[in-house]
């Protein structure tokens, strides 16, 4: 058994460098993730570009919590919505959970009028993203 | 017997035979070029010594001529280069400028990787332009009023000492130092933005995409599928605005940016 462990590691020392750089080079969405979706940023176009505006996420459901991160154009919600005292359950992309102002999500819609639908993935990299298809 | 000690070991000149003082006496002598004229004149390797009576039981060593090995000389100066600048094809073009090695001083000042802001005055202009495109955009970097006074900002907020260097008020977005200046900070500023949503270490890649289309939009298209269509993530118009047709993928835009830029794209935005 150990003889065959051996093996093993030997051979997988022997897997070219270039086959890995592929695997890693290809970066795609490896899960849709299940119990959310995504919701805008519910801002007005100029406050989009503006970045002194920044919609804060944060750890509970309060704005006297600690601020774990800044809102994107595009939120990941607990789906169904959770909603607590005003705040929105979110997925943050560094993959904290924490609450928005719901008054700052609203349905996302295609910006480009493409008719895709949104969905909250784990990307191959290992990064929360998204992926976009009918 | 009586034995005088001598500190270092050295028999006094005027006591050895009279062959050996005469050579003590005449070295004081030898004028300085003589020594000098021994390395200025060496240019290749020293004389070889060729054994000509072989030693009986070792094989005869051929010693093969060869070229002289000389050290070129030129009448060019150097400079050195920039300390913890990570090099790049962007780089060089910004070094072309006559204000490139200025804002690559400020970048490191400041903590950006100078291959970050030089990536982004080749994206915008090459480096060259220093006109407006009709669109309030304007200098190498493109930059609009509004980012231009932010960046500025948050680059002083930093490093006041750039102060110094600043054109003030509207003159100095014509004014590339500045705007460099500027543009640094803007960088800094989505470097913080994407690291605060969710990226950790930012790229030149990841950080183009707040530089191009916005605060809010840096991170989605950087998480993106890179099968997305741009037009899923940014608005239509800010894709017609940039000249980006509307059935280009995220892949497609981004494969654009990195044959612009070079090997800066996937550097880090922070030194």
């Amino acid at each position: 058994m150990k003889k065959l462990f051996l093996a093993a590691a030997m051979l997988a020392s022997f897997v070219p460098a270039t086959v890995l750089a592929q695997q890693t080079a290809q970066n795609h969405a490896a899960t849709v993730l299940s119990g959310y979706a995504c919701m805008a940023l519910n801002l007005p176009a100029g406050e989009m570009m503006n970045p002194d505006i920044q919609v804060p996420i944060y750890s509970d459901p309060t704005s006297s919590s600690t601020q774990i991160g800044r809102a994107s154009a595009i939120v990941i919600v607990s789906f169904p919505l959770v909603l607590t005292d005003g705040y929105a359950r979110v997925l943050h992309l560094n993959g904290k959970t924490g609450w928005i102002s719901k008054q700052y999500i609203k349905t996302w819609v295609s910006p480009g009028g493409t008719g895709d639908h949104c969905y909250p993935a784990l990307l191959s990299n290992g990064r929360i993203g998204f992926e976009f298809h009918k | 017997m009586n034995m005088k000690l001598r500190p270092f070991g050295f028999r006094p000149v005027g006591c050895g035979p009279l062959i050996i003082r005469a050579v003590i006496l005449l070295v004081p002598l030898a004028p300085e070029w003589a020594f000098a004229q021994v390395s200025e004149t060496l240019n290749g390797a020293p004389v070889q010594v060729t054994p000509y009576l072989p030693e009986p039981g070792v094989p005869t060593i051929a010693i093969p001529q060869g070229t002289l090995n000389t050290v070129p000389t030129g009448s060019g100066t150097g400079t050195g280069g920039s300390s913890g600048a990570s090099g790049s094809d962007a780089l060089d073009t910004l070094l072309a400028q006559s204000w490139g090695s200025s804002a690559i001083a400020n970048a490191e000042a400041l903590g950006l990787n100078p291959s970050a802001l030089a990536a982004t005055c080749v994206i915008e202009s090459g480096c060259g332009a220093n006109d407006g495109n009709g669109s309030g955009a304007q200098g190498p970097f493109q930059m609009y009023p509004a980012a231009f006074q932010d960046g500025l900002q948050t680059a002083l907020a930093a490093d006041p000492s750039l102060a110094s260097q600043i054109v003030q008020g509207s003159a100095g977005m014509d004014d590339p130092t500045t705007e460099a200046i500027a543009a640094s900070g803007y960088l800094m500023q989505a470097n913080q933005n994407l690291e605060s949503s969710g990226i950790s270490n930012p790229t030149v890649l990841d950080v183009r995409s707040y530089y191009e289309f916005g605060p809010q939009y840096g991170a989605p298209v950087a998480n993106a599928d890179p099968s997305t269509l741009l037009a899923d993530v940014v608005p239509q118009s800010y894709l017609t605005n940039n000249n980006i047709p509307l059935n280009t993928t995220v892949a497609q835009w981004q494969s654009s940016v990195a044959n612009t830029v070079g090997n800066s794209a996937n550097q880090s935005v922070l030194m």
